[in-house]
């Protein structure tokens, strides 16, 4: 049992760390051409990240999830800062200097709303009416709402599947489920049309409407898109090899230690290294939604349903930029882009679902259904007999079921 | 109820683990599109991306004279460039540091340290001048920035739809060089208002050719504000994006005219620092303007000197004369810089010497100096006092050329530029420069490359013949008053596009006499393909594309020729204090082509700039004039005094080649000298029988051929009269004249404005009077026309293109009665015998006729004096014609100069 939980835990990390280290590597190859330095910043972030993820992964789950409200509040608290004594970069608002050390507020909520929305549902189980969402609603709303305002639309936008698969897996009824797909639908195009700023628009159509708009405007938008695209084309099934990627080495394609980083991996590793990613990808998402399916309890379960998620969205939605499936959107990938505290994040996020992995109600046979099972197989093996004479059972010793009895099922 | 939820949740788990799958799967199929079934596509693309086509320049064609001399010849000039990346690594400044030092002597003329004090401090001079100005300007950008980081009344909506239009096609915003007053509010706007910059989130701003702004304004904000600063060192390409309807503007427009300022003064300064021009200048005219023939012969003896020309008297003269000429400067500037002196002089300054200052600004330029100089106080004197103030502690800066050329602050320009791009650290080197920086740093030490590309010298010696000929544009290639030569031939533009040129080295923002692409001398550009490497070197491609070479261009000029009548009609106009100039054209008969063309004032690059200058001073300040008189500023009587005024020097200053150009703001009535095609045209429509007698009050009984030879009015109006001046008119424009002709820029078709004048007005038509206007190229045409007995043949300038003669242009044949035309002609004999003297006239066998064209209005009491005819009156060779304008004398005046340029042309042969 002890072996196994370990297990878990190295496959979290080991996995996690194979995803960052293949980041390191790449943005080596990326700064090696610039001339900067950038990487050797991400190396120690590596190492505090590791740090703070066998910390939170010491940490008991459900301690975090009786505080999640707290820390909720805390990273709502420092989103809010953010509009007051953020630091502008890039033209967006979105990090605070904390002791020299520069944080971005949104990455933290993300790990925050999860604890907090895994809180809220832990215990729920009638989703009936809509006024039972309300909280839910309101719980997500907040961060989405602070966040969208740096501005900061792809990581706001990112929120709402996480949330509403926490909500799906939680119980929450098909018909809510898709009505808030629909609401989202038409807030999505509501927001389109009203809210975006014209070169958020063209960023939308570039991607899937490429043809409506005119070539200026195909040439203004696309461009990173069309150099990201050509360097993921060029790739070829091994690629170009470390540090020789023609669009790499000739600076061709902006943003590509962070926003663009799949794109030189593409181009340098080509198809072979692209399914390495994709491989480490997957099976790090599958290692948490296993756990989330071996969490007997609730909260456990929301926990790594969120985290899974988040970081399988993540991951999907910045892929999904660099190979133009998506319009183009500043998302990392989640442990191999450059970025601090992105790394941090999903080093918490990994550390959560391996607290989860690592806690007693993680069942060792399997599913819980499985165990019943394998309980109710074991208790029938001696076959049926003369039956001796049995006292009869008080209220004291009345068994509790183990199982749920259902309509037309005797029960013992 | 556990169980259910168990299921539930499994199921849902299993449903979204699919989900995640699914799209992967989805991501691995695009990723297959892109990697194996379009990869042929996107590697053609990729390699298309990396081969870049430099320009191979075509040599361009000189401009040879009728003997095959050069004129304007190409020169070779060569640029130096650097590679950003190889030169940012720290220890490459002191590599830039040894160039920059390589450079200097090149760049410091011989005459800098000449022994010539006088011109080396005056350079020195406006070189602190230029210098106060362009600390001020960084001290009003530092101020500025300051103001505006205040500002925080931001109209958002006008800066999104202002930053929209300014976004180019990399997916971020690069601002390029003629966006420049929106680059530095944008750069402002982000230091002032970082919910703005919020707002733009995803955007990159970018300094043209450098890093990303945002991430220099994370940084080092100092940065961004020396690449603001570099961006101004773009000078000349401003003033065209001030929009004047933008309240904002109002500070740019205050650089725009601070930067025109500098700009003018930079000229000044550079041609001051070439020694050629400075050479060119010590010999001008100018310095001895004035002196009569005799007191010339007198200053000759008394400097020992045994030629009298005004240019080795002007040469003698410079030791003794006063420094400083001023004539680089407008006088607004001169005005304002002498202010300079004083202050550099610490003398205390009076508030009128602090209005004096302001010379130039306009209202609201003064109201936003003032808030730069934080000066609360509507005072102008003040105002100007304190931004004289201002100068004074600019102008204690280091006053030497290399502080064009600071490493510093070229360092700083090389790492703001944009990677993989060659800079342009240096631009004109002659070979010799270049060779010695190549031999000194090599190729690829620090990225160094040396391009050769096209520029022009114009043949010039001190008499500065090939600048009159091939005239001048403005900057941007708009010919003015009139003065340009566009090479015609045979009513088509043989020279395309082309536009006229400036003395000296070719400066391209001044203008070129092969301006416009695919020109004849300019030729065609080709293409230098190269590709760039992984290691950011350059291969050069096999498949670039040669450059079309231009063509030689020889014109019909001679240029000694040009040059001695270029004397000729300046002592012409010098003699008889002629106030609009002079000018002569001869054409040779046979052929038509044009062998000289002068006029004086002479049209040189250095003085047309002056006056260029001057002259728009001078509407700008007839323009503010014209506001405040609509705005009640001003009485009607003091504006139409000032008006005038002003008028009056616009139309001295306005400078143009009289000889092809009649000017645009004068009038140039060419009096009698029409009177010998009249006669003709009249006796042959049966006007007037052949021997028939009119009395004239003042010339007595005249018949047609003495009409001619005393230049009866009386008769020619008599003439008119019957005849109408419809006919007259056609006539006279059968002849060459009132018509637009391939050769003139800008001329009227007065024809038919001539033929609609009625009573005393269609009467002068006939004596060359009243609204006509023409010039010298004009009349010797029409008098060629006349030699030739009714033969037409275009005048022409362009003799051959690369050695192929172009044809001579006929055009229909006037009938002219044979033994009319001797009578005129001997009449015309006559005419010269009393103007030139007998002697004289009978030993060039001229026969001409002189005009006195009276001028009205403001000029009342002024006359162009002509004269006009052809030599030698038995074969005749060449046609000619004279005038002096806005003269007191009569036109007989002009015929002993007239005389000697057809000496010139007949003894020297053409």
């Amino acid at each position: 049992m002890i072996g196994r939980f370990r297990l878990s835990s190295l496959i979290f990390f080991g996995l996690a760390l194979g995803l960052a280290l293949f980041g390191y590597w790449t943005q080596t190859s990326v700064f090696e051409v610039t001339g900067d330095v950038s990487h050797r910043t991400q190396g120690k972030w590596l190492v505090i990240s590791l740090v703070a993820g066998i910390a939170v992964a010491m940490i008991p789950y459900r301690f975090l999830l009786r505080r999640a409200y707290l820390v909720y509040a805390a990273a709502l608290g420092l989103l809010a800062l953010v509009p007051v004594i953020g630091v502008s970069r890039n033209f967006s608002r979105r990090w605070l200097e904390l002791g020299g050390i520069s944080v971005q507020p949104s990455e933290l909520m993300k790990i925050a709303f999860i604890l907090a929305l895994a809180r809220m549902l832990q215990h729920k189980s009638d989703f009936g009416r809509w006024r039972k969402l309300l909280p839910v609603a309101i719980l997500l709303g907040a961060p989405v709402l602070l966040i969208f305002a740096q501005p900061d639309l792809s990581t706001a936008v990112l929120f709402v599947p996480t949330g509403l698969a926490m909500l799906y897996v939680a119980g929450a009824e098909r018909r809510h489920v898709l009505r808030i797909l629909l609401g989202g639908l038409i807030g999505a195009v509501l927001i389109f049309s009203f809210l975006l700023a014209p070169y958020q628009r063209e960023r939308v159509l570039s991607t899937f409407m490429r043809s409506k708009l005119t070539e200026s405007e195909q040439k203004r938008e696309g461009f990173q898109l069309e150099q990201a695209i050509r360097s993921i084309g060029i790739g070829g099934l091994a690629g170009q090899g470390w540090g020789q990627g023609t669009q790499n080495r000739l600076n061709m394609l902006p943003y590509r230690h962070n926003d663009f980083i799949f794109a030189v991996i593409a181009e340098e590793r080509g198809f072979l290294g692209a399914l390495l990613l994709f491989g480490l990808i997957l099976a790090l998402m599958m290692a948490i939604f296993r756990t989330a399916r071996l969490s007997r309890e609730t909260g456990g379960r929301l926990l790594c349903v969120g985290t899974g998620t988040l970081f399988g969205c993540q991951s999907l939605v910045h892929v999904g930029v660099n190979i133009g499936l998506v319009p183009t959107t500043g998302m990392t990938l989640p442990f191999v882009s450059a970025g601090g505290t992105s790394l941090l994040t999903f080093s918490i996020a990994v550390a959560l679902a391996s607290s989860v992995a690592r806690s007693r109600e993680v069942s060792f046979a399997g599913s819980p259904l499985a165990e019943q099972l394998a309980r109710l197989r074991a208790l029938g093996a001696t076959g049926p007999g003369p039956e001796p004479e049995r006292p009869r059972p008080t209220a004291l010793q009345a068994p509790r079921p183990m199982v749920e009895s259902s309509p037309g099922r005797p029960t013992r | 109820m556990a169980r259910p939820v168990l299921i539930l949740a499994e199921r849902r788990l299993g449903r979204l683990s699919l989900f995640f799958m699914i799209a992967l799967v989805v991501m691995i199929g695009r990723l297959v599109q892109l990697q194996f079934v379009e990869a042929s596509h996107y590697e053609g693309l990729v390699a298309q991306a990396r081969v870049f086509a430099e320009p191979i320049a075509a040599h361009r064609g000189a401009i040879l004279d009728r003997q095959g001399r050069m004129l304007a010849e190409r020169v070779e000039r060569y640029q130096i460039t650097v590679l950003p990346t190889a030169f940012r690594e720290a220890n490459r400044i002191d590599a830039l540091q040894d160039l920059v030092a390589a450079f200097l002597p090149e760049l410091l003329p011989a005459g800098f340290a000449a022994p010539e004090i006088g011109l080396a401090r005056q350079a020195e001079a406006r070189e602190a001048r230029f210098r106060a100005v362009y600390a001020l300007r960084e001290e009003a950008v530092q101020r500025l920035l300051a103001l505006r980081a205040r500002d925080l009344r931001l109209d958002r909506d006008h800066l999104m739809a202002r930053l929209e239009r300014l976004r180019y096609p990399a997916g971020e915003l690069i601002l390029p060089p003629s966006k420049l007053p929106a680059r530095i509010e944008t750069a402002l706007l982000l230091l002032a208002d970082n919910e703005v910059c919020g707002s733009l989130r995803s955007l990159r701003l970018r300094l043209a050719g450098g890093q990303s702004l945002g991430e220099v304004l994370a940084t080092t904000p100092e940065r961004v504000i020396a690449g603001i600063e570099r961006e101004f060192l773009d000078l000349n390409r401003l003033a065209h994006d001030v929009l004047p309807e933008d309240p904002r503007s109002f500070w740019a427009k205050l650089f725009s005219q601070e930067l025109r300022n500098v700009a003018r003064m930079e000229r000044g300064v550079r041609r001051d620092l070439d020694d050629q021009i400075l050479k060119v200048e010590l010999g001008s005219h100018d310095l001895a303007r004035g002196l009569a023939t005799a007191e010339r012969a007198a200053l000759a003896a008394e400097l020992g000197l045994e030629t009298r020309s005004r240019a080795a008297l002007a040469a003698r003269l410079l030791p003794y004369l006063k420094e400083g000429r001023g004539g680089l400067l407008p006088a607004e500037e001169r005005e304002r810089f002498e202010l300079v002196d004083e202050i550099i002089d610490g003398r205390p300054l009076a508030e009128e010497a602090g209005a004096k200052a302001l010379a130039g600004f306009e209202d609201y330029e003064i109201r936003s100096l003032a808030g730069i100089l934080e000066v609360w106080d509507d005072d102008p004197g003040r105002i100007g006092r304190a931004y004289a103030e201002r100068v004074r502690g600019a102008a204690d800066f280091a006053l030497r050329k290399a502080d064009y050329l600071s490493p510093e602050k070229e360092w700083a320009r090389i790492v703001q530029h944009r990677d993989g791009v060659p800079y342009e650290l240096f631009d004109g080197c002659s070979f010799e420069v270049a060779n010695r920086v190549w031999e000194s740093f090599g190729l690829r030490e620090i990225g160094l490359g040396v391009r050769a590309s096209e520029g022009r010298r114009y043949w010039e010696d001190e008499r500065g013949v090939a600048t009159t000929l091939v005239g001048r544009c403005n900057r941007s290639g708009k010919p003015l008053g009139g003065l340009e030569l566009l090479l015609y031939q045979g009513g088509e533009s043989l020279l395309r596009d082309e536009g006229p040129g400036v003395a000296g080295e070719e400066d391209d923002e001044e203008g070129a006499v092969d301006q416009g692409p695919g020109g004849v001398l300019r030729g065609k550009s080709g293409k230098l393909l190269r590709r760039r490497e992984l290691d950011r070197s350059y291969t050069t491609l096999e498949r670039s594309e040669p450059p079309r070479h231009g063509l030689d261009v020889r014109l019909t000029i001679d240029r000694d020729f040009q040059a001695k009548a270029e004397e000729i009609v300046a002592e012409l106009a010098a003699e008889l204090g002629a106030a609009g100039g002079a000018s002569a054209t001869v054409i040779d008969l046979e052929t038509g082509d044009i062998l000289l063309l002068a006029s004086a004032p002479r049209v040189r690059g250095i003085d047309y700039l002056d006056r260029y200058l001057a002259e728009d001073a001078t509407r700008r300040e007839r323009a503010a004039l014209g506001s405040a008189r609509r705005d009640g500023a001003i009485s009607r009587e003091d504006w139409r005094r000032r008006d005038a005024e002003l008028r009056d020097r616009l139309e001295e200053l306005s400078l143009h080649d009289r000889a092809f150009a009649a000017g645009t703001t004068s009038q140039s009535p060419p009096g009698s000298v029409l009177k010998p095609i009249a006669a003709i045209g009249m006796l042959q429509d049966g006007v007037f029988g052949v021997g028939e007698e009119i009395y004239d009050k003042h010339k007595g009984v005249v018949d047609v051929w003495r009409a001619i030879e005393v230049s009866s009015n009386a008769f020619f109006w008599e003439g008119a009269r019957r005849w109408g001046v419809g006919p007259l008119v056609d006539w006279y424009a059968r002849f060459g004249l009132c018509r637009p002709i391939p050769l003139l820029i800008d001329h009227e078709d007065a024809a038919a404005r001539l033929r609609s004048l009625r009573g005393d007005a269609a009467k002068n038509v006939v004596i060359g009077q009243g609204s006509m206007s023409l010039s010298t190229l004009e009349v010797a045409a029409m008098m060629a026309n006349l030699a030739r007995r009714g033969r037409v043949i275009e005048p022409r300038i362009v003799l051959a293109i690369d050695d192929r003669r172009q044809p001579v242009v006929t055009g229909e044949r006037i009938p002219v009665d044979e033994a009319i035309a001797e009578r005129v002609f001997d009449a015309m004999e006559k005419v010269a015998a009393k103007a030139i003297g007998g002697a004289e006239a009978a030993r060039l066998g001229i026969a001409g006729k002189t005009g006195t064209a009276e001028l009205g209005g403001r000029h009342d009491g002024l006359y162009n004096a002509w004269f006009a005819g052809f030599a030698p009156r038995e074969r005749p060779r060449i046609a000619f014609a004279v005038v002096a304008e806005r003269t007191h004398s009569m036109g007989k005046t002009s015929a002993p100069f007239a005389a000697r340029i057809v000496d010139l042309v007949l003894g020297g042969g053409s």
